[in-house]
């Protein structure tokens, strides 16, 4: 029941895709982008959970804040055109 | 078949029906800023349950509270980071109507 959960956010991800190749500006693929991320951690707590592989729970904990930082780094660049001003 | 898995079951199965309504959400809306509202709201709510859910299901006191601990990063961080994104969308004039009844983010922003 838990590896059925865990295919169907995959899929769900890989629906999601669409809108990152397709997207029509570049907010639409920055938001894809990130609901993917979000996608496949929740993806990887639930094999953590199914297989006892424990030890991902931490490199979810990483991906996470990984994945926090590299969107706000992303925001920051696209809104001033530059990092440090 | 014990109390916590049902419960985490049930949180788990409502965390996935919020996430079809974020893909659905994602695919369907017809303006950007549509799209965001629907990326940041049921996304964040999603998350947030299937964490909890599953915090339920593990139901030990240490890998709990590190499942809970994400869970609560996912609750702070994906509001923060799509207000990043739709502020610097906003600020570059991507795809905006021509006029808005009521802007009030144009004096605060001072988009030029």
């Amino acid at each position: 029941m838990i590896i059925g959960f865990a295919i169907f956010f995959t899929i769900l991800s890989i629906i999601v895709s669409y809108r990152v190749i397709k997207g029509p500006t570049i907010t639409d693929r920055l938001i894809g982008a990130d609901t993917i991320g979000i996608f496949l951690s929740i993806v990887m707590l639930l094999i953590a959970l199914e297989y006892d592989l424990y030890l991902l729970i931490d490199i979810v904990l990483a991906y996470a804040v990984l994945l926090f930082i590299d969107v706000l780094i992303y925001a920051k660049y696209f809104e001033h055109g530059e990092l440090y001003k | 078949m014990k109390i916590n898995i049902i419960i985490a079951y049930f949180l788990m199965s409502t965390g996935a029906i919020f996430a079809v309504i974020t893909v659905l959400g994602l695919l369907r809306f017809p303006d950007v800023y549509t799209r965001i509202h629907a990326g940041a709201v049921v996304l964040t709510i999603s998350a947030v349950l299937v964490t909890l859910g599953t915090a339920i299901y593990v139901w030990e006191f240490f890998l709990s509270m590190k499942v809970l601990l994400i869970g609560a990063f996912f609750l702070f961080s994906n509001p923060m980071a799509t207000h990043a994104i739709a502020r610097a969308s906003y600020s570059r004039e991507i795809a905006l109507p021509n006029e808005y009844k009521i802007d009030e983010y144009f004096s605060y922003l001072g988009r030029d």
